[in-house]
């Protein structure tokens, strides 16, 4: 394996452990405010079903509940798939850094 | 005999007392059963409205909303966002000769479609060129003769 790949496979293992515990120590109103960032929003004029989607989460790793329901109450089918899918890349990337 | 003449005159007086009064006494809204949000805080501005949240209610009322009234509170939002940015719409001017040099240089992709307010037109003009380019010359013929009006709204400026 080259080097280089080695490196890519460390920073990803590092960021699926680092990004969650940033995320927990912000506050949770960190995306509250702000211009929408949707291209459905900002064409359309119309929110889509992922909209609120990273403002659920937030408020989901807070354990505010009502104000994820309040974002975007698809946030609570989301979050477990996104949790077992994080945990899914984290092992796969550490399997094919022990492979090499 | 005399048992069912009189049940028919009770009868007849109930439904003729249910008439009269009831129709008067009868309010579907009454005052008590109304849930309100605005306890101690008086009226609030459309856009402090707009910026509720289900905790900036709970701080300032310290009264937790049910998750129906959560969803309420987004649809409500929702619809006023809509009508506001409606009426904002009617009153901004679009011009005419704006419309159509959108629809001469850049009609290929339907901006002038965009500009008068018509989205779903527009990304359909954007994926498909224009319609293959006789779309747009269409449209550019249409605005300059006035048919082609934006959505929401008379132009604030025209031709002539």
């Amino acid at each position: 394996m080259k080097p280089l790949t080695k490196y890519w496979l460390w920073a990803k293992l590092i960021g699926y452990v680092l990004l969650p515990i940033f995320l927990l120590l912000a506050p949770a109103n960190l995306f509250d405010h702000g211009p929408p960032l949707c291209f459905s929003v900002i064409f359309l004029g119309m929110e889509c079903l992922g909209c609120g989607m990273t403002r659920s989460m937030m408020h989901l790793i807070h354990f505010e509940f009502q104000e994820a329901y309040y974002y975007n109450a698809l946030g609570f089918v989301v979050f477990p798939l996104l949790a077992w899918f994080w945990g899914k890349w984290f092992l796969k990337d550490l399997k094919k850094l022990r492979a090499s | 005999m005399k048992k069912h003449i009189s049940f028919v005159l009770f009868f007849l007086c109930f439904c003729l007392s249910a008439n009269i009064s009831g129709a008067h006494k009868y309010n579907p809204f009454p005052e008590k059963d109304i849930p309100s949000f605005q306890e101690g805080t008086g009226n609030i501005t459309i856009d402090a409205f707009l910026n509720l949240t289900p905790k900036k209610i709970k701080e300032q009322t310290g009264r937790r909303l049910t998750w129906k009234e959560t969803f309420v509170l987004k649809k409500a939002q929702k619809k006023i966002r809509k009508q506001l940015n409606n009426a904002q719409a009617y009153d901004s001017g679009k011009s005419q000769v704006a419309a159509l040099f959108f629809a001469m240089f850049l009609g290929v992709i339907g901006a002038h479609r965009f500009y008068l307010g018509y989205t779903a037109a527009g990304v359909l003009q954007l994926l498909t060129f224009g319609g293959c380019g006789i779309w747009a010359i269409i449209d550019m013929v249409l605005i300059a003769t006035g048919e082609l009006q934006p959505k929401y709204g008379p132009y604030h400026e025209t031709l002539d």
